[in-house]
């Protein structure tokens, strides 16, 4: 990682020498993204098994409160940062705005997160932001402590399950007081299908003497049921113990070096090479840039008698470029369908996925009476609505990746023929006088078109990537129609109302699960539109900035081509013996850059 | 005429019906059920503690417990002349089965037949605990394995046209599940009463962890059990909460010489030995060279008193002044919360054990006449079973008592804490139904309940009473009347 920002700082330098200040700000870009990469772990459990101390104990600090009794209500991120701070982030009162963002002190925190303190909560807040300068942290490891209130079959863990397909990777904690329950195990077998990383964290082994049978049974489930997760034992009291004494040995007791690793080698790691490898496209982009501009020029330098078609060509180049960041290109058209197809799409998937919940509800209803059954009724109906919502945003992902690789195969594709014009032409009838281009000219054959197609495979993960934080704030189901139904159907209502005919009470259950239905329907739809007016957003700018900087490439290209055929002979001759060095200084570089794509 | 001897009455008439018939035998066994002891079932999610619970009611370490996932059979532990254990089978007749007890708990040699054909296991120990109840240990809700969930949903809700076995339920919860609440709205029945909390007590089990071992946890627990008794939905659900420390309380009605010799020696180690001893049990079952306790002694003490359990020792050995075994098993029991248990099981279903074996008898009777043929006989019990479910004071009050937990009377707070209070919710005695001190004068009680009476009586004939008020009121006032004729003075 450090080998990465130093090599982005250089090729920044080299970038600002060469007067391209448009490629230093792309590399300042890819600086911070490669600096604070963000990898979102949602912790996740039955309530009341060690959660918020075990984030606790990780960072060492009593940044999510603990107690006895009551539990978590809000999310809580925690992040590293320099400078610690702590804030509120509320839902939003209108649709498609950002919600107030309000800067609290840390120790504050419990009173905005706890059960008690914000019941249901009432307050509204989406999410609790905290920052910490801790080394767990700076490899850009976001802890999502999230509520387990209610228990794994419940309302909440259906929040949860939808968000799991934005998160990189999941921490599921149990303490061990007991083998995994059923709701426990069905939540993993789930949760395999929507994230990548699962790893089970084991708490409070100080306290319980047979956490090592406790862990043998897990494991033992975990197999059974397909999920190969890693178990991780840990004591959040002994690495409480080991920090506040400094006591190495007490630390290694306490099974926390292990999941520190699991976090930094797996997790971090693993979305780490999705961080270094887009900073490697990055480079090699910059850098085949600014090649390209000093290759033009040397082209023309090198055969002076065909300089005339060289300088053809580049006018091409540029007018290619040109039509590449017009608003009629190809990949604009690609874009704006796509995102148009992918609207729809999610339109009735959701729609369809809707339709199918609200069918079989119907279904359940007009063979029950619902004052008898809704009791089993009414879970059902959140957890279906849960799976169904979470595949929904697993596709949403999912579609959004290829959408992204789609526009960046059809922008490489376009931008090749750029590319073969600033090369000129065969390279045996056109460069061959010159030994030194030739030997160049193996190595860099199609460096452009590399870049481009490095793009293909990795813009489309990484695009998407860099959004996840804000997705993973938006995820949210509406909890208050949970309890509005409780309310409107619970069971004291309907058990009085048992003279009246059943009909009316299959009806007014129907009209619950339709309005229940409909506000889900409405938050996600609006949750995956936002997303997508995201996506289109990121990805226009994105590959506009590539199209600027390919024309200004080629526009440079051209003035130094220019320039120099207008110089005489032997002025031609030095310029082209440091047009060769430059080169040669820019191979060393672009050698370093693939070293790192290498080492990865 | 008595309720008990109501029930006999029909169940003779009953008898008479169905003579000659194969119900005969399930009436003869009613009969049987109606003067045998209480059962009480034990019941919650999987691990919750019910097997320990059993263990500290009986007061013999007899039910096997585990780390792991362990009662897979639903299992009686029954007063008996002898020693001996039953297997009844799902279909076919009992058999005898072979057990031995190694040091605790009983290992029951099941033979050849699988768990999911086993109705039950019937233990009969010669017990004082289990003199006036039958205790029955059901494996865990909420369990991996569907089928051993089922044994218990089969047992204590058994679906619609059937009654359960049970007369009582401890309903034991870790945390607030959303499956615990389902399955205490399964159990439940809608002929006397419709959803029962009168004979549900809610316990919150392993109390001990509650803190993960701090010395508190105890406090903690109440305090959770407090604001669970306030829980709109668990009122409903149950009479009450209450924190119990399973283990503790296992080990404190059994507490042995050895064990207390060890953790005497242990309490006569330097504290700082002691408190890096007791960081983590991985530590406490370390080699510690310079220990007067055996490491296999030290690991009996774990597993009979937790990491909790043996600080708690220590403490009470060394600062307590708990100098002899006796003392400090007392004391264990004392702080596991085991006697609240009891004396709510004594209020709540002791005192009401009649009214509540009753009630399952006649529910049973009901079921079984459901499916005698029709006929001069089965009708007239039906119409005595009627007659007794609307017309008997003690299920009258046990409505009024299920509606008050429910809700489902409009009154403001302070009425419904003392029509509650009067119907035996905070104990059974006079003074507490009154809500005066325990040590209230005869005279004062006397004053007091006539005072109620003529407060209820009024409220009864009030025409600003609401009709269900006006029946609750009328309910109370039979039972303000009941208590005159039975106070002296």
């Amino acid at each position: 990682m450090q080998d990465a920002l130093a090599l982005v700082d250089l090729v920044a330098k080299a970038a600002s020498a060469y007067q391209r200040p448009d490629l230093a700000r792309r590399l300042a870009a890819t600086r911070t993204r490669l600096s604070d990469p963000a990898v979102h772990v949602l912790v996740v459990g039955e309530f009341k098994q060690g959660k918020s101390s075990l984030i606790n104990a990780l960072v060492g600090a009593p940044v999510c409160p603990v107690d006895d009794d009551v539990a978590t209500a809000v999310p809580t991120a925690v992040r590293h940062s320099e400078v610690p701070y702590a804030r509120v982030r509320y839902e939003s009162e209108t649709e498609g705005a950002e919600g107030d963002v309000v800067e609290i002190a840390i120790e504050d925190v419990a009173s905005y997160v706890t059960e008690s303190a914000n019941p249901d909560n009432r307050e509204k807040l989406r999410l609790v932001e905290v920052g910490l300068p801790r080394r767990v942290l700076a490899t850009g490891v976001v802890l999502v402590d999230t509520p387990g209130v209610g228990g794994l079959g419940s309302a909440h863990a259906a929040t949860t399950l939808a968000a799991l397909p934005m998160a990189d990777a999941l921490l599921f904690v149990s303490d061990a007081s007991q083998e995994y329950s059923g709701p426990e195990l069905d939540f993993l077998r789930q949760a395999r299908e929507l994230c990548p990383e699962v790893a089970c964290v084991l708490t409070k082994t100080d306290f319980y003497p047979s956490w090592r049978k406790v862990a043998e049974l897990n494991r033992g489930h975990l197999d059974r049921v397909g999920v190969r997760a890693p178990i991780l034992p840990v004591s959040s009291t002994l690495r409480h113990d080991a920090l506040d004494a400094g006591d190495q040995e007490l630390n290694q007791e306490s099974g926390f070096p292990a999941l520190v690793s699991h976090l930094r080698d797996e997790v971090a790691r693993q979305s780490s090479l999705g961080v270094v490898g887009a900073a490697v496209a990055d480079m090699r982009w910059a850098v085949t840039q600014l090649r390209s501009q000093f290759e033009g020029e040397l082209a023309a330098l090198a055969d002076p008698a065909r300089a005339q078609a060289v300088m053809v060509r580049l006018e091409d180049a540029k007018a290619q470029a040109e039509r590449l960041r017009s608003q009629a290109s190809r990949w604009q058209q690609v874009l704006v369908d796509g995102v148009g197809d992918l609207t729809s799409d999610l339109d009735h998937d959701l729609r369809e996925r809707i339709r199918q919940v609200v069918k079989e509800a119907e279904n359940a209803l007009d063979i029950s009476d619902p004052a008898e059954t809704w009791d089993e009724f009414e879970p059902w109906l959140y957890r279906r609505t849960a799976e169904d919502v979470a595949h929904h945003y697993a596709l949403m992902t999912r579609r959004g990746r290829e959408l992204a690789a789609e526009v960046a195969e059809v922008f490489a594709l376009d931008g090749q023929e750029i590319n073969l014009v600033v090369q000129t032409g065969s390279p045996t009838d056109t460069l061959g006088g010159s030994s030194t281009l030739s030997a160049l000219e193996l190595k860099s054959a199609s460096v452009v078109t590399q870049a481009l197609t490095v793009m293909r495979g990795t813009y489309g993960g990484v695009l998407m990537f860099s959004m996840m934080p804000t997705m993973l704030l938006g995820l949210a189901l509406p909890l208050a129609p949970i309890a509005a139904i409780g309310m409107f159907l619970g069971r004291r209502t309907l058990s009085d109302e048992r003279e009246r005919h059943l009909g009316q009470r299959q009806a007014q259950a129907k009209t619950a699960v339709r309005k229940y239905v409909d506000d889900v329907s409405f938050a996600v739809s609006k949750e995956s539109r936002d997303n997508l007016r995201l996506v289109h957003r990121q990805l226009r700018d994105h590959f506009t900035s590539q199209a600027e900087e390919l024309h200004r490439s080629a526009a440079a290209a051209q003035l130094a081509a220019q320039q120099a055929m207008a110089e005489d002979g032997a002025t031609q001759a030095r310029r082209q013996r440091d047009v060769e060095a430059e080169l040669q200084r820019l191979a060393g570089l672009s050698a370093r850059v693939e070293g790192l794509a290498g080492y990865q | 005429m008595s309720l008990l001897g109501d029930v006999e009455g029909v169940l003779q008439t009953a008898a008479t019906a169905t003579a000659g018939t194969p119900l005969a035998a399930e009436v003869a066994a009613l009969e049987r059920r109606l003067h045998e002891p209480l059962r009480l079932a034990l019941a919650g999610r999987v691990k919750a503690g019910k097997s320990t619970l059993v263990n500290a009611l009986i007061g013999e370490e007899l039910a096997p417990t585990d780390a792991g996932e362990c009662t897979r059979v639903v299992t009686w532990y029954v007063n008996g002349p002898t020693y001996r254990v039953t297997l009844q089978p799902r279909s076919g007749a009992g058999r005898q089965v072979r057990f031995h007890r190694d040091r605790g708990a009983l290992e029951i040699d099941l033979g050849s037949t699988p768990p999911e054909e086993i109705e039950r296991l019937v233990v009969e120990w010669p017990s004082g605990s289990l003199r006036s109840t039958t205790l029955v240990d059901t494996p865990g809700i909420a369990s991996l394995s569907t089928d051993v969930s089922e044994r218990t949903v089969q047992f204590l809700a058994p679906g619609e046209d059937q009654a359960t076995p049970a007369d009582a339920v401890l309903y034991l919860l870790r945390h607030l599940h959303t499956t615990d609440l389902r399955f205490l709205e399964a159990f439940h029945d809608d002929e006397v009463a419709q959803p029962t909390p009168v004979n549900t007590i809610g316990v919150l089990s392993r109390a001990d962890e509650v803190a993960a071992g701090r010395l508190d946890a105890m406090a903690s627990a109440s305090r959770i059990a407090e604001r669970w008794r306030g829980d709109a939905k668990l009122r409903r659900l149950c009479q009450t909460v209450v924190p119990v420390a399973g283990l503790l309380a296992q080990t404190g009605r059994t507490l042995r010489e050895a064990e207390f010799d060890a953790l005497r020696r242990l309490a006569g180690e330097p504290g700082e030995t002691t408190e890096a001893m007791l960081r983590s049990a991985d530590r406490f079952l370390a080699e510690w060279a310079t220990c007067q306790v055996t490491a296999p002694e030290r690991q009996v003490l774990l597993d009979r008193l937790g990491l909790f359990g043996v600080r708690l020792s220590l403490g009470l050995i060394r600062q307590g002044g708990k100098s002899t075994a006796t003392d400090l098993a007392a004391e264990l029991l004392h702080r596991s919360g085991l006697d609240e248990l009891r004396s709510a099981l004594a209020g709540q279903f002791t005192a009401r054990r009649d009214v509540l074996k009753a009630r399952a008898v006649l529910l049973a009777l009901d079921e079984v006449m459901g499916r005698a043929p029709e006929g001069p006989g089965a009708s007239a019990v039906a119409g005595q079973l009627e007659r007794i479910a609307a017309g008997a004071h003690e299920f009258a009050e046990l409505r009024l008592l299920n509606a008050l937990r429910i809700g489902a009377l409009a009154v403001k707070d302070a009425e419904l804490e003392d029509m509650e209070r009067l119907l035996g919710g905070a104990g059974p005695s006079l003074a507490a139904r009154l809500g005066l001190e325990a040590d209230a004068s005869p005279d004062a009680v006397r004053q007091a309940l006539e005072a109620t009476l003529t407060r209820w009586r009024r409220r009864a004939e009030s025409p600003l009473s609401t009709r269900p008020v006006g029946d609750a009121a009328r309910v109370l006032v039979r039972t303000c009347e009941g208590l005159l004729v039975a106070t002296p003075g």
